[in-house]
Order: C-alpha cells, then structure tokens, then sequence
C-alpha cells in the first residue's frame, strides 16, 4: 500500500491478480482486501476490465503483436505463386488510386445501417520495390520485374483498421495482409504503417492490382473475399478500370501493375 | 522465444496492461491500442525480469510515459481560467487538495515531461516515493525534487483557477 493512501495502490492489484499457487500474493494485500470494503469494490471493476482485455482486446491485438514481435530477416519473402522468376518481363506500374469507396458494384445490396459509420482521411498506399539492394518508390509509369520485392506503407488517417487484398490477371483473389487471413487487423490510427513482410512479383499473366483498405471497424472479412473474387472473375479489362472494389466502409488505395513484353 | 511464449506472456501481463492504460486515457478504443504498443514495448522486459513485481515496474513505466504523451497529443479544454489575484496558500494545503485524483489529474497535464510521471504514479497511484523510484528508475532524490517541483506548479495554476472559490 501506498504512502499517501490507506488503501491499496493499483501496483498491489495488479501484484494480486497475477498470484496464483506458483505465485504466492504478500500475505498484506489479501488481509487488507478482507478487511476493505472500497479496495474489494475497486478489485471487481478491476476484474470486470481484465475480462473486458481477455474477451475483447486479446483476440484483436495478439495478431497483431505477434506480426510486430515476429523474428525477421531483412527481407521477409513470400511467393505469390511457385513460379520461378523470369528475367527480362517487365512491368509497369500503371497507377495509384485513391478514393473514398461509397459506390455499390452492380449486384451488390446495399448494408442495412450506415448511420454511424465514419468515412475520413487515410488510406494513401505507399509502394518500395527492392531489386537486388536498391530500393525505390513506385510512381505510376514505373517500371518492376517478376523477382522484385514490393514494400507496403499505409497512411492510416483517422482509422484503425487495414486489410490488403489483391486480385490477379488469372482470375484469383489473394489476402496479403494479414497474409492468407480475410480479416482485418488492427492498426494505430493517425500513423504511417509498415506493412511487415515484402511481396515477390511473379511471372503470371495480365494485370494485377492490390488494394490497401483502411476502416474504423472490421470488414467482413468474407464479403470482401466474393467482391474481390468477383472482380478477378472479371478479367483483365475489370482489373484495369477498378480502381476501388466496392467494399463499404473503407478508405480504398490501390496499386496496378501491368506485365510490358 | 516461441509463439507460445509470446501469447502467454500477453495474456498474463495484458490485462494489467490494459488497466493500466484505461486508467489514465479513459479511452476504451486509445486504450486498445496503447495496450498493444505497451506491450511490444516491454516484452523483452518481460522475458528477462525475475518476478512479477518487477515485471509490473516495466509495465508501469513504460505504459505511464507512453499514455501521458497520448494525453499530450489530444486537445483539450484549458485547466484554468485566470481570475484576480488571490493569495496563494501553504504548499501543504496544495498537497491536500492534490488528494482529489481528478485535480490532481488536471494539473499534471501542464506539467513538464519530465516531471508528469512522477506526479501521477504519487499523487493519482497512490504510490509512495520509494516504489516511484523504482517504477521509474531513478533515485528517491530526484523523485522528491519532482515532485516539489510539481507542487510549485499546482500552487501556481490554483491560485489562478476559479477552484479556489
């Protein structure tokens, strides 16, 4: 207990709550708690927040750490696809898209409830290409090869959730990050994201774009997975003139790269 | 250290993390992700540390500093509005009205850096110079000049402020 108070300080219930057989609490804090009234009070709202953390936040966050804390080598490869790197197949980046996604794709129904939901700044995708030890930024009318190793930073605005999702020229959708996970992950909002791990362009054929979506809530991680799959279903020219898929309740960016012989 | 490692240390120590970081930013959302950056911050810390207590010492300091400076980055209203001049009381009457967590919280917000985190782990914590010191790592000595350092302050920003009627 502290100095200046006759009760218990939140250092001794959090020494408390951490005691079990293989920690033995101090023998102090538990008799005052029997004999306290306000500090056994103070210990329920304290216990009814430390079930809030394990029922709410844990689930949400520890995805997330886990990306942060993950040992990594310099660069941290992973494939779309198996195929070997061709050399000499060009691409150009084409552009970078921003937009504030309100539209609805022909087909789709609009959400029952978008009373609360808060479009506002954010999202901007910012792209690195790494080939061999150099590095630079893409601009729309770049040029990159199957091998090199892109690099994503995303602006998160005022939101603080991202989802990284792409779709390829061979009529498939792919989740980037979390990687193979439809879902989003939680970000800080307010901050310039590194997105952890690199993606390895390949060889395969037409266009390819990768959208960056920034929201104040989880997206439904299955609805956008059929967007995104109907698009790719859509071909090369539906790639090319998509610019944002339509998912509600993102902050779109995107980035297509186009194959040049 | 394995996956494993890493999600039982998160949840053993997240929850006092999250309190931690609810207490001082109210913000149940700043909170989340204070709670998160925290624990990036210390988990080294907590692979390394002999015991709990000492564990919480590294959770204290880091997710105190970590969270004042979110308080610092938000807007807010003005502590206190100027009035005409009033004699200032005692520095002893200071520390008595400091009791109110609430004030105390409030002027800390005017207070220098340096000197924020030793005057919530005292005067809003209830925690005693000693365990302070070590919270923050520094010497019982310095804690006690911040924290008359902080009493000057408060005594200042109240004899300004429409509290004293």
């Amino acid at each position: 207990m502290g100095m200046t108070s006759p009760h218990l300080t939140c250092l001794d219930f959090d020494s408390l709550a951490l005691a079990s057989p293989s920690r033995p609490a101090a023998g102090p804090f538990v008799a005052h708690l029997d004999a306290c009234p306000a500090c056994r009070e103070q210990q329920k709202v304290r216990q009814a927040l430390a079930d809030q953390f394990a029922r709410e936040v844990l689930p949400r966050s520890l995805p997330v750490v886990r990306q942060r804390l993950a040992p990594r080598s310099r660069w941290h490869w992973w494939a779309l696809t198996l195929s070997p790197v061709a050399c000499g197949v060009l691409l150009t980046v084409l552009g970078l898209y921003k937009s504030h996604d309100r539209t609805v794709s022909v087909g789709q129904s609009i959400p029952g409830d978008l009373g609360d939901i808060g479009i506002k700044g954010g999202g901007d995708l910012l792209t690195y290409a790494r080939r061999g030890n150099k590095v630079t930024r893409l601009a729309p009318g770049g040029l990159v090869a199957a091998g090199d190793a892109l690099r994503f930073v995303v602006e998160t605005g005022a939101h603080r959730y991202l989802f990284i999702a792409g779709v390829d020229g061979g009529g498939h959708a792919h989740a980037y990050f979390p990687f193979g996970q439809w879902q989003s992950v939680p970000v800080a909002p307010h901050a310039r994201f590194e997105v952890p791990g690199s993606l390895v362009l390949d060889n395969a054929p037409g266009p390819e774009r990768i959208f960056a979506m920034v929201s104040s809530r989880p997206l439904d991680g299955d609805a956008v997975r059929a967007i995104l799959e109907e698009l790719a279903r859509g071909g090369p020219q539906a790639i090319r003139s998509t610019a944002a898929p339509g998912v509600l309740e993102a902050e779109t960016s995107s980035i297509l790269f186009e194959k040049r012989e | 250290m394995t996956e494993d490692r890493l999600t039982t240390l998160y949840k053993t120590y997240g929850p006092a993390i999250y309190i931690r970081c609810r207490s001082i930013l109210s913000d149940e959302a700043e909170a989340h992700d204070a709670t998160q950056e925290t624990f990036v911050r210390v988990y080294r810390h907590l692979s390394e540390v002999p015991s709990d207590r000492e564990a919480l010492y590294w959770i204290y300091r880091v997710a105190t500093n970590y969270c004042l400076n979110e308080l610092r980055n938000r807007k807010h209203r003005p502590l206190v509005h100027p009035t005409g001049a009033e004699e200032a009381p005692a520095l002893h009457d200071v520390e008595r009205r400091i009791v109110n967590r609430d004030l105390a919280a409030r002027l800390i917000e005017a207070a220098h850096p340096k000197v924020k985190p030793v005057a919530w782990l005292y005067h809003v914590d209830g925690m005693d110079q000693e365990e302070v010191a070590r919270i923050l790592d520094l010497s019982r000595r310095t804690v006690a000049t911040r924290l008359a350092a902080f009493a000057t302050t408060a005594q200042k920003l109240l004899r300004r402020s429409e509290l004293w009627a």
